[in-house]
This record gives C-alpha cells, sequence and structure tokens, in this order.
C-alpha cells in the first residue's frame, strides 16, 4: 500500500481518536454536571461498595481507598468553611466550551458569609499553560441578600464591572464579620439596657 | 436493508441504576469542584499530619494570577514549617504580630501584601505589553514593584516630546500609587 495513503489514514484515525476523547469528556462533565446524589445514597453506595468487593481489588481504586479519599476531601472542606467562614449550600456548573487546552464553565454559586447570604453567578475560563492553568472570570453577577444597604450595593455593582471576584470574597468576609461583631454587641447593650431599665423603675417604684 | 429487521440501538449501561463506584467518583468528583471553588476565594487549603498548608490565590480584577503556600505546624504552637512567599514579603514581620493570636487575621494580612504585589506586577506587565511602541527602552522596577519608572514619548504636531514618569506605591497593601512625577524635557522636543 502507498506510504502516503497509509499516513493519511493514520492522521484521519488520530483525528477521529481525539474528537472521540473530547466527546467522551464532553458526555462524562454532563454526567457530572446534570447529576444529584444525596448524602443517603453517598452512604448506601459506600456501604454496597464495601460488601461487592469483601477483600478483592479489581485493578481500580478499592473502595476503603475511595472512601478514605472523599473522607480526606470532606474534612479538607469542612475545615475550609469553619476557619474562613464562607459556608457554600449550592454549587452549579455547565462546560460551556472545550476545546484544545481551553475550558470555559458557567457557575452558579450560593452560599453565606458567617450571617451574610449571598448568590453569585460567573463565567470561568481556564487555561492548560506548559506547567500550570490560567484562571479568568467574566460575566459576574452577584446578589446580595443585604442588597437595600446601599454601600452593600454600590460594592457588589463595583465587584461586578470588574470581575473582582477575589475581592468580594476577602471584603465580604471582612465586612460579615464585623457584621456579627456590631451585631452581638448590640445585642449585649439592648439585653443589659433592658435589664437597667428594669432595675432603675423597680427602685423608683419602691 | 432487510425488511422485517428492526434496528436496536445498543444501550452500554442503564442510566438510571448506577453503580455503588460511579455514586462515590461523583462524590468525590463534587467535593474537588467546591475545593476548586474556594481557591477563587483567595484562601485554600488542606490539612496535614501535623498542622495546614495554605493556598493564598491572588488576582487583579478578575484575572487570577500566582498562588502561594505557606505550611504550618500546629503543636507546640503554630509555627510556619516552609512556604513559597517571594523574599520581598514582610513574612516574619507580619508573622511576629499575629500569628500566635489571630491565625485569619494573619493569613488576611498577608493576602492583602501578596494581592497588591501581585496587581503591581500585573499592571507593570500589562503596561510594557500594550504600550510597547509609546515606551521608550524598559520599565524600571524594584522587585516588589512598588516603584516604577519608564520613559515614554508623546507625539503632537510633527514633534515628540520625552516624558519620564515615575510612579511610587506608599502603601504596601494597595496596587495603585501614591505619589506620581511627571516630567519633560523640553527643550530637546527633537523634530519627527
Amino acid at each position: 500500500m502507498d506510504n502516503g495513503i497509509c499516513q493519511m489514514y493514520e492522521d484521519e484515525i488520530q483525528l477521529l481518536e481525539e474528537e472521540i476523547k473530547l466527546l467522551t469528556e464532553k458526555y462524562e462533565d454532563n454526567q457530572q454536571e446534570s447529576t444529584f446524589f444525596s448524602d443517603e445514597e453517598i452512604l448506601m453506595s459506600i456501604k454496597s461498595l464495601q460488601k461487592e468487593f469483601q477483600g478483592e481489588s479489581k485493578g481500580h481504586e478499592s473502595p476503603s481507598d475511595l472512601k478514605a479519599q472523599l473522607e480526606s476531601l470532606e474534612t479538607d472542606l469542612s475545615f475550609l468553611m469553619r476557619f474562613t467562614g464562607i459556608q457554600f449550600r449550592r454549587h452549579s456548573k455547565k462546560t460551556v466550551e472545550k476545546t484544545g487546552n481551553r475550558t470555559v464553565q458557567k457557575h452558579r454559586l450560593s452560599g453565606t458569609c458567617h450571617s451574610l447570604s449571598f448568590q453569585l453567578e460567573f463565567q470561568l475560563l481556564e487555561m492548560q499553560n506548559k506547567e500550570s492553568v490560567s484562571s479568568v472570570v467574566t460575566d459576574l453577577g452577584i446578589i446580595m441578600e443585604s442588597g437595600e444597604d446601599s454601600g452593600v450595593s454600590k460594592f457588589a455593582s463595583s465587584i461586578e464591572e470588574h470581575g473582582n471576584l477575589l475581592t468580594f470574597f476577602r471584603s465580604l468576609s471582612t465586612y460579615a464579620e464585623w457584621y456579627e461583631h456590631r451585631r452581638r454587641t448590640f445585642l449585649h447593650f439592648k439585653i443589659n439596657l433592658v435589664t437597667a431599665v428594669i432595675v432603675v423603675s423597680g427602685t423608683a417604684i419602691q | 436493508m432487510e425488511e422485517g429487521k428492526a434496528y436496536s440501538p445498543q444501550v452500554v449501561s442503564d442510566p438510571a441504576q448506577p453503580s455503588a463506584r460511579a455514586v462515590l467518583e461523583w462524590k468525590i468528583k463534587s467535593v474537588k469542584s467546591m475545593l476548586q471553588i474556594f481557591y477563587l476565594t483567595g484562601i485554600s487549603g488542606k490539612l496535614t499530619k501535623r498542622g495546614v498548608c495554605f493556598c493564598i490565590s491572588t488576582a487583579y480584577e478578575g484575572t487570577y494570577l500566582d498562588s502561594y503556600h505557606l505550611d504550618l505546624l500546629t503543636k507546640p504552637e503554630v509555627q510556619i514549617y516552609r512556604h513559597s512567599l517571594p523574599t520581598f514579603i514582610p513574612l516574619q514581620q507580619i508573622a511576629k504580630k499575629y500569628l500566635q493570636t489571630d491565625i485569619r487575621r494573619f493569613l488576611t494580612v498577608l493576602s492583602d501584601h501578596l494581592n497588591a504585589y501581585a496587581g503591581r506586577r500585573y499592571q507593570a506587565d500589562q503596561l510594557q505589553e500594550r504600550f510597547s511602541d509609546q515606551i521608550e527602552g524598559t520599565l524600571q522596577r524594584n522587585s516588589l514593584c512598588n516603584l516604577l519608572v519608564f520613559n515614554y514619548n508623546v507625539s503632537s504636531k510633527s514633534k515628540t516630546f520625552p516624558f519620564r514618569a515615575r510612579l511610587l506605591y506608599g502603601d504596601l497593601c494597595c496596587s495603585l500609587p501614591t505619589e506620581v512625577a511627571v516630567s519633560c524635557s523640553l527643550e530637546s522636543g527633537a523634530r519627527k
């Protein structure tokens, strides 16, 4: 067979293999993003997997490895949420574009920072370079619970304009912590003031 | 096509009954995804056998820049085991002030310094890149990127005026300059 034709077929096979790989990734991403399993279902799966593969290892990770991996990840996540005060309630993402070394995903995130609630929407562009991944946030939309506070809404608008997601979280963290301090301090004084008034009026009546 | 023969597509697996392994793998991916989101908040990390390894990420507007690691030991007291911070960030000074009493504040202050530095460096890089035709030579800067000096040309009516700008960023936690000096050597307005 002519070498040229062979090469042509080989090139075509390679292109098709790359296309299959891309489509498989797209399918897996889609499955991941459109499925949801509750905590009970997760626990049941752990138990069922451990029963099925009692002592066996079929070339995949053993069920105890998977369980350990999950526990380690969940411990890290729980620590970060406690430490930073940022609790994520819901997170969903959808792959909008995936070509070569470029991935664009649309994220929806809701949660609280200490006692303040927020909802976010943004697009994240990730580009794979030789050594690292570069990330850029665009189309950022923010909804804050205390949106009536003009300071907060001005802050949110300025963040949205420049796509400053990192600044949003850092500032929110500081603001929310001080908001908590003020709320507790106010409550403390309110209680003490009411007590003092009762004592004073009690004395006055006598 | 033969008559009477129905074509039925091959079903690889029943998506309504995912395997226990698939469910677990879904959950693992889901938690990993959430941990990646923490990276975007500026402070993320991982528990280690002897403490915590924090990751401080930096960004300028929507563009994420370098991230820095700080490996802390928690026993017998909090101490820095190792880190990837540049030497010109006053880590020891900040640690002396906050590390023992308020780790959150320690990380916030460190994050302020790192983000400001990363922001200044990014802006200097962008200036060099986007205005390369107007800037004469290269931008001069120190390692902290809080002192920038550059020469640039402004053309008007077939005359080119050489300007010199000096930007000083007095606040190390800020990525905007506190002092700007612009000078022009007017006598040498060379003709184009």
